[in-house]
């Protein structure tokens, strides 16, 4: 038990870690058909990690690494077997916090069409505040509100099958902002979409991230999205084996392909000219181009 | 094999306040042994357009020719036509199902009555030609890692030993070392087997670096349809599409925007990384 400290220090100690990984172990068990034990797989291995209300954290890591079990411990889809996970400082092992958990930490998923329900698009995202009892008046002005922040109010009417790919992941999320969560977790939301859907996606999650101070944990395979995280970290087989400034990350290329990774275009064209320091945007590829030539 | 669409049309729900037309007036000649890629936005048409190619879906207007033959024609063997084009769906892993990794690759051939001695070569084979180990034969394919399942998923197909493989986004969900092995291999198997193969990408650095032609879909509509510079150089028309050109061709035109390089039809990371280099030598 932590001495007795006020609420003030409290709520200041929570927002350091809205989301607490504390030495989680996770295995997934299978069984033979009388129930022995067949084989275990280890998909977090003692794993230990802070993220900071308003941060912007990019996951990465091969296929397999551990990622996805990672998320969804998050908002507790997944309990440890060992360890503790601490979102807003409940505990996801407590059952009657649950419900609780799911509405600080909303999660979008990698394919769109798994997550569209309804008719409407509204009704869509108002089936999220629908279940928690919020009232009818403040449900309104919450959906509605999220539908303006992924711009698509205009649409609400209409139905979400009619989308593109990026819009109904936007769909998806503005579900998720109507619950007023503090964090959002994409699991790989722009895998399955075109150039324009991938931009769309990545765009929001900033936007909400910066303008919002809605924290964001960003998993994928995407380099090129991560280049505006916070920090990034890299899993390898449940552990974290790398993590950093995007810049620190990116600037170990070989360790990172090792690990099944590869670098954003324009930092692996920098390196194999022989660009001096890392380059991470076309704006610092031309001004780090510019001085070589000089 | 070659193909050839002359003036297809999909007409999806007719009659229903639901129709849609999928593809209009689709027209274009694909050679024996060219790599196509296939680019557009969602609901492009693109997935229409290829389950088309193997008799999945039937044009509601317009003709399909393999090798100069109508497959719409009562004569024409719509079995051999399956077995020649060989469609990997998105996820192919998802359509796994036997108990070993063997039986799953096997069942195609042993669907097409082929000898089982036949059919057990032909195994072998597309599990090597995927880079699948002889050790996992026995293995269950839902204990393999989602790399490895993709790869049997695509050597099921291999097996029936199709003239076409078509391929519609094979490296979506793969991390980048997983997506840059399966890309190679499917180049490698292209070359070795000298089939024609058509990849559908959403990834333009991808479509950029293998293939040769590149026709890109738009609302139902063959938009454009030539060379990876022909098609990408119409940089707006494609931005206007939701569609893209690759980062590198992006960084190029910024270069040049500023005075430092004359080049801006880049496509690959190799032709920038000897441009920039040669002009960093000349300084």
């Amino acid at each position: 038990m932590l001495p007795c400290i006020g609420q003030e220090e409290a709520r200041i100690e929570r927002d350091k870690a809205l989301v607490r990984f504390e030495n989680v172990t996770f295995e997934y068990i299978r069984r033979d058909e009388e129930g022995n034990v067949d084989s275990i797989t280890t998909a977090l291995d003692d794993l230990s990690l802070h993220i900071k209300k308003g941060e912007f954290v990019a996951i990465l890591g091969s296929n397999g690494s551990g990622k996805s079990t990672f998320a969804r411990h998050i908002n507790a889809l997944l309990k440890p077997t060992e360890g503790k996970v601490l979102i807003a400082g409940m505990d996801t092992g407590d059952d009657d916090k649950v419900l609780d958990i799911r509405q600080h930490a909303g999660m979008v998923f990698q394919n769109p069409d798994n997550q569209i329900i309804a008719e409407t698009i509204e009704e869509d995202v108002a089936f999220g505040p629908e279940n928690m009892g919020v009232p009818t008046a403040e449900m309104r002005q919450r959906v509605d509100d999220a539908l303006k922040r992924v711009g698509l109010y205009k649409k609400r009417l209409a139905s979400p099958n009619r989308l593109s790919g990026g819009q109904k992941q936007k769909v998806a999320i503005a579900g998720i902002l109507a619950m007023k969560p503090e964090c959002i977790i994409f699991d790989e939301p722009t895998a399955m979409l075109d150039p324009s859907g991938r931009r769309m996606i990545v765009e929001t999650a900033q936007k909400l991230n910066k303008k919002d101070g809605i924290t964001i944990i960003l998993i994928t395979h995407n380099m090129e999205e991560t280049v505006g995280a916070d920090r990034i970290i890299v899993l390898e087989k449940g552990q974290i084996v790398m993590e950093g400034t995007p810049r620190q990350v990116f600037s170990k290329g070989d360790r990172l392909k090792e690990l099944g990774m590869e670098l954003p275009v324009v930092t692996e064209l920098a390196q194999r000219i022989g660009l001096s320091g890392c380059v991470l945007t076309r704006e610092e590829f031309v001004d780090a181009y510019k001085k070589a030539l000089r | 094999m070659s193909i050839t669409f002359d003036r297809v049309e999909h007409l999806y729900g007719k009659g229903t306040s639901f129709e849609k037309m999928a593809l209009k007036d689709v027209s274009f000649h694909i050679r024996d042994g060219e790599f196509v890629g296939i680019i557009g936005h969602t609901g492009s048409g693109k997935s229409t357009l290829i389950q088309h190619m193997n008799g999945l879906l039937k044009c509601t207007g317009g003709n399909i020719y393999y090798d100069g033959k109508d497959i719409s024609d009562k004569e024409y063997d719509r079995k051999t036509l399956r077995q020649n084009v060989g469609i990997v769906f998105q996820y192919p892993e998802h359509q796994l199902f036997e108990a070993t990794v063997g039986k799953d690759v096997a069942f195609g051939p042993n669907n097409l009555g082929i000898p089982e001695l036949q059919a057990e070569v032909r195994t072998y084979e597309a599990l090597k030609s995927v880079g699948i180990d002889d050790s996992l034969l026995d293995v269950s394919p839902f204990d393999l890692s989602g790399g490895q399942k993709r790869r049997v998923a695509i050597a099921g197909v291999l097996a029936m030993k199709p003239k076409v493989l078509v391929l519609d986004e094979p490296a979506a969900g793969l991390d980048p070392m997983g997506r840059r092995d399966i890309l190679n291999m499917i180049a490698e198997i292209r070359r070795r087997e000298n089939i024609t193969v058509i990849l559908v990408s959403h990834s333009m650095e991808d479509v950029a670096e293998y293939v040769d032609r590149i026709m890109v879909m738009n609302d139902g509509a063959l938009a454009m349809d030539g060379t990876v510079r022909e098609v990408f150089e119409r940089k707006e028309e494609l931005e206007e599409m939701g569609l893209s050109v690759p980062q590198i061709t992006l960084l190029m035109q910024d270069l040049k925007d500023e005075g430092l390089v004359n080049e801006t039809s880049i496509y690959t990371m190799d032709e920038a990384v000897r441009i920039l280099s040669q002009r960093l030598l000349k300084r």
